[in-house]
């Protein structure tokens, strides 16, 4: 019983991350306008949830010790190869979305082999995956912004069933569908055990390589809904407009509290840190702050959050070290 | 006479250089406990990964009840009934305790869900094993929050959940106190009642009398005789292990301690130490008593500036100092050798000349730049005096056997020159031979007046080596005895709280 009671205090707790998070986002919320109104928090759904099906994939990668930097580029590469043939009526949209999403898959195939039985670090691999999928991104469209599709694909973002919007429907299936996959499947807790010890894991009679590589394998194929959500919302494709996508991702997996170490963290967290970037990024749209300097505080916020989830920083500690070396504090002299 | 229910035969295996096991016989009875002995590079270790299938022999045979068997795998092993309960064990933190014990063969549920697991019957039939086991750990509660010896018992349920009839133990006391050296003998007691084979790593010879039945010895790969328990002797068995008579295993010379060099006066750590009084003097050895998470580790990391104090003073030759980490604990003097030498003691990937002048930098290369030559010169000096044995100065310390990377980690603080050594468990996980050398090198710094404060789960260590010694219980000295006055027995009942002086 003792155990049902530390299980439950685990779940609960409000971590450092997600505490920093909510601060900041909060701060932007309070200072822009017409924040609190429903209109809007049904933008803020449709924008983040092109954010959280990224990220659900990449909770799984980092879940593993892995890291997916591809995903990005990877989205660009979908919007686009499925809009040039939409456009150029080589495919009916369903086939021209199809095609796209079986690239994406096969790039994750490829991030996933090179990583796990080539054996290259997947910082390097879905590393020179980004390079090359944007390369030919910009390829096929001739860095040009590609545009015109049939209306149907903008129920996607636009839709909605009984008042809800359909964005949020499709987030909260495959949240759902994931989740229970991670808690209730040998397979989801075969997850947790590569994350945390991959050697007992495969003593344990765990295929680790393969499910490394199905995982990367399926972080492709988000990567690729994600694009053709992300078409969806735009209605325009361009090589470049997903790039940041791969660094909002990790953002939010680690605000939600998930370790770049692995074996710790989940989906349902991953869903708390995509909705505070996504509130971030509104309120900061909406106070009209540039795109760029949008970065610079997601990057600030992304730093304090891992500072607060690293339990070895300790204030106090670097308070006193400064103090004694502008001599304020008597320390020892050095010889 | 019973049926061996494991028979090794004339097994060999070699790697590139050495004959790590050669013509080995070996036999195992159900329900008793075989204790294997032999100095770090005898060929155990090599044995244990044959039978758990991490290695290939090259010749011989293993026969399983009486049937020549191949154990080509670590999975057949498992299949076969041959579970190995490691030093370094091998559970996930993050999972718990029953998703542990079913990890990779989850019961799942019946019909249609059949890839969802049912966690009931995962939680009931951890539950069913535990306390089969009379253990009181619940099945859900994360491994990570379970002691060292919780997650051996955890072990041992997963694999008596592989209905494993062969369990080997690789040295399970070395990180464990007494008390929880007891608690692991009633699991395996249990475990013979069962006709559980069990083969025991140890370097603990005292141990051999307390668990084993029989007692294999190896050397250099070979194997030298089994003998009953009630028929081995201790000097006999040390004389197998290293092929020569051991005069003494604790040489110690004795003389008058000189001025205090180490002083803790009321060291305080909220909930870890408390009133912390101690003091040890020029070329005298203190010896550190106490179960494991009594504080003894706690307080060597607080006197070497790793861990913060609320209260209390450290005095160094009598100067009150500031100890704020452990830069300045080095530069004023200090040593530290870790119980964790694999990971905070050494850095594994470099050589050794480098690992012997890392912390002296400072003092060797006082522009920054590296001197290779003095370097070289250093190192080879500490080679000789330590008698480290090693290919070469750019051996990378990784290779080395137990017994030389610790005398790798004197080297390196001795080449700081400095002036109080903190000594945590010097001789873990090191074989006899090993063990009597880096004690006559204790011996022989503190003969030069250098001040020890050792900590050590060994209780002979600690009585044949100390001039004093504290013994810790909850984070507070309980006791101090001198050489005259300690005795094993007191020391033991001090270190659980139960003295009458």
């Amino acid at each position: 019983m003792k155990g049902k009671i530390m299980e439950k205090r685990i779940r609960f707790r409000v971590n450092g991350p997600m505490l920093i998070g909510l601060v900041v986002a909060l701060f932007f919320a309070f200072f822009a306008e017409n924040f609190f109104s429903a209109s809007n928090a049904v933008n803020i759904i449709r924008q983040g949830s092109v954010l959280a099906l990224v990220s659900f994939a990449q909770t799984f990668v980092i879940l593993i010790a892995g890291i997916d930097l591809s995903v990005g580029a990877l989205m660009g590469l979908t919007s686009c190869t499925a809009s040039m043939l939409m456009v150029n009526g080589m495919a009916s949209p369903v086939f021209a979305v199809l095609i796209a999403l079986m690239i994406a898959t096969l790039c994750g195939l490829i991030n996933g082999i090179v990583t796990n039985y080539v054996g290259l670090n997947p910082f390097v691999s879905t590393f020179g995956m980004w390079g090359m999928a944007l390369g030919a991104a910009l390829i096929i469209t001739e860095e040009r912004v590609i545009f015109g599709f049939p209306e149907t694909l903008r129920v996607l973002h636009d839709g909605e069933w009984f008042g809800i919007p359909i964005p949020l429907i499709i987030v909260l299936i495959i949240w759902g569908i994931l989740h229970f996959f991670l808690k209730r499947t040998a397979w989801g807790i075969a997850v947790y055990a590569i994350g945390g010890n991959e050697v007992s894991a495969g003593l344990s009679g765990i295929p680790v390589r393969l499910q490394k590589t199905l995982l990367y394998t399926f972080s492709g194929f988000m990567a690729g809904i994600a694009g053709i959500m992300f078409l969806a919302r735009t209605n325009a494709a361009q090589a470049i407009d997903t790039i940041g996508f791969e660094f909002d991702s990790i953002c939010a997996v680690v605000l939600g509290g998930t370790s770049l170490m692995g074996g710790r963290g989940g989906i349902s967290q991953t869903m708390i840190g995509v909705a505070i970037i996504a509130i971030a990024r509104n309120g900061m749209n909406m106070l009209g702050v540039n795109l760029y300097l949008q970065l610079v505080f997601v990057g600030v916020i992304l730093i304090l959050a891992y500072i607060a989830e690293s339990q070895k920083f300790q204030f106090k500690k670097v308070k006193n070290a400064i103090l004694i070396r502008v001599g304020l504090k008597a320390g020892h002299k050095q010889t | 006479m019973l049926e061996p229910i494991l028979k090794v035969e004339k097994v060999t295996k070699g790697f590139p250089g050495v004959l790590a096991l050669d013509q080995v016989d070996f036999d195992l009875l159900p329900g008793e406990v075989h204790v294997v002995v032999g100095e770090n590079g005898a060929g155990k270790s090599t044995l244990i990964k044959l039978l758990s299938g991490v290695y290939l022999k090259d010749s011989g045979q293993f026969f399983l009840n009486g049937k020549s068997t191949e154990i080509d795998s670590v999975h057949r092993a498992q299949d076969l009934g041959i579970s190995t309960i490691y030093q370094e064990l091998n559970l996930i933190p993050e999972l718990t305790v029953a998703q542990n014990i079913f990890l990779g063969r989850e019961p799942r549920k019946e019909g249609l869900l059949k890839f969802v697991v049912d966690r009931k019957k995962v939680l009931t039939q951890s539950a069913e094993l535990l306390s089969s086991l009379r253990l009181e750990i619940s099945p859900d509660s994360l491994v990570a929050e379970l002691t060292v010896p919780q997650q051996q018992m955890v072990e041992v349920a997963k694999a008596l959940s592989l209905d494993a009839r062969i369990f080997i133990f690789d040295e399970p006391t070395a990180t464990l106190s007494d008390k929880e050296t007891e608690a692991l003998f009633k699991i395996i007691r249990q475990l013979k009642e069962r006709g559980i084979g069990i083969i025991y790593i140890s370097h603990r010879l005292e141990e051999i009398w307390e668990i084993g039945d029989r007692v294999s010895v190896l050397r250099d790969g070979q194997h030298i005789g089994t003998l009953t328990v009630k028929e081995a002797e201790i000097n006999e068995l040390i004389k197998m292990m290293v092929g020569r008579h051991l005069e003494e295993q604790f040489p110690r010379h004795y003389q008058e301690p000189g001025d205090i060099a180490l002083e803790l006066i009321n060291i305080t750590r909220k909930g870890v130490l408390s009133d912390i009084n101690l003091s040890v003097r020029k070329g005298e050895i203190v010896g550190l008593a106490g179960l494991v998470g009594s504080g003894r580790t706690e307080l060597a990391r607080v006197i070497f500036g790793i861990d913060p104090f609320d209260s209390g003073e450290i005095r160094l030759f009598g100067k009150n100092e500031n100890m704020d980490s452990s830069v300045t604990a080095t530069r004023l003097g200090l040593a530290f050798l870790t119980e964790d030498r694999k990971n905070l003691g050494l850095f594994q990937t470099l050589a050794l000349r480098e690992n012997v002048s890392i912390a002296a930098m400072r003092r060797l290369f006082p522009n920054g730049w590296i001197n290779a030559a003095l370097e070289c010169k250093i190192a080879q000096e500490y080679v000789e005096t330590l008698r480290i044995q090693t290919t070469g100065l750019n051996q990378r310390v990784q290779n080395l056997s137990g017994g030389n990377q610790q005398k790798v980690v004197l080297a390196k603080w001795l080449a700081t020159q400095a002036k109080i050594f903190i000594l945590d468990e010097p001789t873990r996980g090191i074989d006899v031979g090993a063990k009597l050398e880096i004690h006559r090198l204790i011996d022989e710094m503190v003969g030069r007046g250098i001040p020890v404060l050792m900590i050590s789960s060994e209780l002979p260590e600690l009585l044949n080596m100390s001039d004093r010694i504290y013994v810790l219980h909850e984070g507070k000295i309980s006791a101090e005895y001198s050489r005259k006055t300690a005795t094993q027995e007191k020391i033991l009942k001090s270190a659980i709280g139960r003295q009458n002086t």
